[in-house]
């Protein structure tokens, strides 16, 4: 997988979201770019970002709607016990222009969407998903950029000295 | 020894392959070994070169964690 110099992209929720669903778009690189050439049309389509998943995968219908040819197979484990399945080699284009070129993808009936973004390019990053005020936030950034570590951050405030009010121009108790 | 698939070939010889092509990404037609690339673009613009699309299989010779490659959740083969 050959990987951007950077990229970030910010997806907000009117509630809680219990998926995270982006637009992405694919591109087939063997058509043109590996050619020298400039790069097909890109086929646009729904992504849930799963943590569950170790790899990216695409459904049987986009893999046929592109035309695309296995370049090998892959063993998985799933719910339903271990399976061989092919794999193909995609362009992933994700929100806000993040390219990211040769991702290997399996092929895999997804429930609820066309592709899967896996733990593969997830850790390419930073991912986070915050819930304030009951709406869902989700920011990707890559490279990685900072560590969070929320036990610390609450460590850090409890340590703070106490703070006096400021005498003079504050109200009197 | 004839396997059914180059992927067969690959997943029976993988401990040899490994050691022999480390980090490498193979190029394997009819269960031969035709070529080593240091990444999966130079593997892919050398198979399309020469063989046919769908006729050759890229395989990456890594111990990887990901593989066999698990999903948890919303990928239900029947």
């Amino acid at each position: 997988m050959r990987i951007p110099p950077s990229g970030s992209f910010t997806t907000k929720y009117q509630g809680l979201s219990g998926v995270l669903l982006t637009d992405i778009s694919i591109n087939d690189p063997t058509i043109n770019r590996y050619k020298g050439l400039a790069q097909s049309s890109l086929y646009a389509k729904k992504a849930i970002w799963d943590t569950g998943a170790t790899a990216s995968a695409i459904t049987p219908k986009v893999a046929a709607d592109l035309n695309l040819q296995a370049i090998g197979q892959v063993t998985v484990n799933t719910a339903n016990g271990p399976t061989i399945t092919n794999v193909y080699v995609v362009d992933i284009l994700l929100p806000n222009n993040i390219w990211i070129s040769d991702v290997r993808v399996t092929e895999a009936p997804i429930v609820g969407a066309d592709a899967l973004i896996g733990m593969d390019i997830i850790l390419l990053g930073d991912f986070a998903v915050t819930n304030q005020n009951n709406k869902t936030t989700f920011s990707f950034i890559m490279p990685s950029i900072k560590e969070i570590d929320y036990v610390q951050q609450v460590k850090s405030k409890q340590k703070q000295p106490f703070q006096p009010p400021v005498k003079g121009r504050g109200r009197r108790i | 020894m004839k396997y059914k698939t180059d992927y067969e070939f690959f997943i029976q010889n993988k401990a040899d392959l490994i050691e022999k092509y480390f980090g490498q990404f193979i190029i394997i037609k009819d269960q031969v070994v035709v070529g080593a690339f240091n990444s999966l673009t130079e593997a892919m613009v050398f198979g399309l070169s020469n063989f046919e699309k769908g006729t050759f299989t890229v395989e990456e010779c890594v111990d990887s964690s990901f593989e066999p490659q698990v999903f948890h959740s919303r990928v239900i083969f029947i």
